[in-house]
């Protein structure tokens, strides 16, 4: 579209008259079927220029490459884990430290649909942020370079880095057998002190239970939801150790991080 | 959601030729949400429909019911109601759920009951009753083509469909096409006069300048045409270039107000494209019955986006057996599309997810670029085969694939997108971002997916399905190779990897 046009359509044609039409179809056509005032002519200018630029125009000049990022040879986590860590993201945050920690032990690297919502959920979160940059790989570097807004932020972090306290009936079977767990879960929830409202210490430390028991775990939360058929803080906890076995089975298992080291 | 996906043999038989769900969306699109609650069985009592009218009464927690009907095939063509509630606005939020339910197949076949028998008898013989009966809402009825509406396609006639078929037309009484001729002559001056005036003129930015004319255009039963220039209104003082694109846009009108108006002189393929780009529709059902195309197809791409509160989905198919084509005017490079569609907020079809690879029965719309389909029977769904890098056709270069596209543009300048895979890699020009190989450039539509296509390509070639628009190209899915990221589904609000290899 040649400026002259614009220039007479955007002034308007009582303005400004419109240029004669370049030679070629638009003004053989304008030739053919003259128009009935200076508007009319500009429109039947304007169309057959568009309609001639988007059926005929070519691309633009090649353009030279970007310096690509260096290559990564460690393979993409699998595509199931990571929509499992959109899940986990949605759900379970808790359990994204997990999850991190998997895909590092396992020799992945991240896919490239999840680096940019990692980069940008932890740019005020240094330490979070180094273990996403060290699983996306020189990637992540070189992404930050091109989109600044995936950059590390200066702001505070925004999550709270408090530990969850534990009540002492918790903190007592921490390191005991899964029997011993279940026991007390089951006992505090029919003394109604656990419930989904106040159930964060029960799900906090099912979150970080190793995951060789994991499988015995989920046997005693399925028998437990069938004695109290209903009950929501039961089956978060069933969803949460499901969540947590397929994520140890798509990514292998690995070290549980012990409680003391989750912010 | 009932789509284009999927034919609908029961939707035949004493009950009449059902409607689509998006059909009925598209009857008043802002009565959708209300509608819905009510399109259960449960809200319903008398339900009966026949190949002419469909009614029952809707119970809704009052004590006296409204009695609903509803004239779905009326022989001039324009879709008729009546419902005994103290509604203004027609097609109420009643009819539309009965509708609805219809369409799900939730309405028995019965013998009408006098009430709908003295009606229908009345409309027959008094066409005038039409106007009355439908309480015409100006905002609403421009849904009733939002399958054109959505820019999408161009349907077309499909060889072996048009040798075995009868031609599939729109049918348009006297009435309509006069008010059609009236409302094309209209949007000719209102663009006219935009000129005459001047796009810098305070009164272009105005909505009510834009949304008086669509509404004038939906009266006209143009919906086509009123959708599209919301769409315009939508890029006024957008960018610095704003003028440019409006100015362009107009034209392009301008081109559709004028061949709109040759409508009958046309010959079939262009009567098609012409007819469907102004939103005069084709039945589905005579889709449907066309001889169809099969092949193994391949799930590209999707694009969503949203008009009037709608959500209009576009699932961009290519068959396999298609070799990247060389570039020759109308040829759809074994492309076609379908779409489907919900209020702004449930759940769109999808059936037919990107990445996934089915042997199929694709029936065509009628028009001269091929794209618009409906998918019929599914004979075999491929869960073993992933559209990697390696499997899927790319186009040789940019500039092939961008010369299959202006083949498709130079035989309808009216199409808003069009699909292309290319290899290409990211990269600036001139502070902007472009996808660049050996032979050429694309500008970017927009950033919104950039950050994904940047950490997928890692600044090297990847393969890529897009979208041409006037504006630039949008990426819709990276073909990795050993994943498919899915770049264009609005529920997800991001990309995500869809599929990969065992």
């Amino acid at each position: 579209m040649s400026p002259d046009l614009v220039t007479a359509a955007v002034l308007g044609t009582d303005r400004r008259e419109p240029p004669m039409p370049p030679s070629g179809p638009v003004a053989e056509f304008a030739l053919e079927s003259p128009a009935r005032d200076a508007a009319g002519a500009l429109v039947q200018t304007v169309a057959i220029t568009a309609a001639l630029d988007r059926a005929a125009s070519g691309p633009l000049p090649p353009t030279p490459l970007l310096v690509p990022a260096d290559r990564d040879p460690r393979p993409l986590c699998p595509v199931a884990a990571g929509v499992l860590l959109r899940r986990i993201l949605t759900e379970w945050p808790e359990l994204e430290r997990e999850w991190l920690h998997l895909v590092e032990r396992s020799g992945h690297r991240l896919s490239p649909d999840l680096v940019p919502p990692l980069l940008a959920r932890h740019r005020s979160d240094p330490s979070q942020r180094a273990t996403v940059c060290a699983l996306a790989g020189p990637v992540a570097d070189w992404l930050c370079d091109h989109v600044p807004a995936l950059g590390p932020s200066r702001s505070r972090a925004s999550r709270s880095s408090a530990t969850v306290p534990l009540p002492n009936e918790l903190a007592a079977v921490v390191d005991a057998g899964v029997e011993q767990l279940l026991a007390v879960i089951a006992e505090g929830i029919a003394a109604r002190r656990y419930t989904v409202a106040s159930g964060a210490v029960v799900e906090h430390l099912v979150a970080h239970v190793p995951p060789d028991r994991l499988g015995q775990l989920a046997i005693g939360l399925e028998e437990l939801a069938v004695e109290l058929p209903g009950h929501a803080l039961v089956h978060r906890l069933v969803d949460l150790v499901d969540i947590r076995s397929m994520m140890h089975r798509l990514l292998g298992s690995a070290p549980t991080i012990p409680l003391e080291e989750n912010p | 959601m009932p789509v284009d996906a999927g034919t609908s043999d029961a939707s035949e038989g004493r009950g009449g030729s059902r409607w689509a769900t998006e059909q009925v969306l598209a009857l008043a699109p802002r009565r959708v949400a209300s509608a819905r609650p009510l399109a259960v069985a449960a809200s319903w009592t008398a339900t009966g429909c026949d190949e002419r009218a469909v009614w029952g009464r809707c119970i809704c927690g009052r004590s006296e019911p409204y009695v609903v009907m509803a004239d779905h095939a009326p022989p001039a063509g324009a879709f008729a109601s009546r419902c005994t509630c103290p509604s203004r606005v027609a097609p109420c939020k009643h009819v539309i759920a009965l509708m609805l339910l219809w369409a799900q197949g939730d309405v028995a076949a019965a013998p009408p009951p006098d009430p709908v028998r003295r009606w229908i008898d009345t409309r027959s013989e008094s066409p005038a009753a039409v106007t009355v009966d439908t309480r015409g809402d100006r905002g609403d009825t421009i849904g009733a083509t939002y399958g054109d509406a959505a820019g999408d396609t161009a349907p077309g006639t499909h060889a072996d469909a048009a040798r075995t078929a009868p031609p599939l037309e729109p049918t348009v009484s006297d009435e309509r096409r006069r008010r059609l001729e009236a409302g094309l002559t209209d949007l000719e001056r209102w663009i006219d006069d935009r000129v005459r005036v001047g796009l810098g003129d305070p009164s272009i930015s105005r909505h009510a300048t834009w949304d008086d004319l669509a509404a004038r255009l939906v009266d006209a039963q143009a919906g086509g045409l009123a959708n599209r220039v919301r769409r315009i209104s939508g890029h006024v003082g957008v960018g610095a270039d704003w003028h440019v694109h409006v100015l362009a846009e107009l034209g392009v009108l301008h081109l559709l107000a004028r061949a709109g108006r040759r409508l009958p002189a046309l010959s079939s393929p262009w009567r098609d494209g012409v007819a469907a780009a102004i939103g005069l529709t084709v039945r589905r059902a005579d889709v449907a019955a066309q001889v169809p195309e099969t092949a193994t197809w391949a799930a590209m791409g999707r694009s969503d986006t949203v008009e009037d509160r709608i959500v209009v989905r576009r699932t961009w198919l290519r068959s396999l057996a298609t070799q990247p084509p060389a570039a020759s005017a109308g040829d759809d490079g074994g492309w076609a599309v379908l779409l489907s569609f919900a209020a702004h907020g449930q759940a769109l079809e999808s059936s037919v997810g990107v990445g996934t690879v089915v042997t199929a029965d694709l029936h065509r719309y009628p028009g001269t670029v091929a794209l618009r389909a409906l998918m019929g029977a599914v004979h075999e769904i491929h869960s073993d085969r992933c559209l990697t890098a390696d499997v899927v056709p790319v186009s040789t270069s940019i500039a092939a694939a961008r010369a299959e596209v202006g083949g498709m543009l130079a035989l309808e300048p009216w199409l808003e997108r069009v699909p292309m895979c290319i290899r290409a890699a990211p990269t600036l020009l001139d502070g902007s971002w472009v996808l660049t190989d050996h032979s050429g450039a694309l500008a970017l539509a927009d950033d919104r997916h950039l950050p994904t296509l940047l950490a997928a390509s890692e600044g090297r070639a990847v393969v890529l399905t897009v979208e041409w628009t006037p504006v630039g190209v949008a990426p819709l899915t990276v073909h990795l190779a050993d994943r498919v990221l899915d770049l264009g589904d609005i529920d997800a609000g991001t990309s995500m990897a869809v599929g990969a290899l065992r």
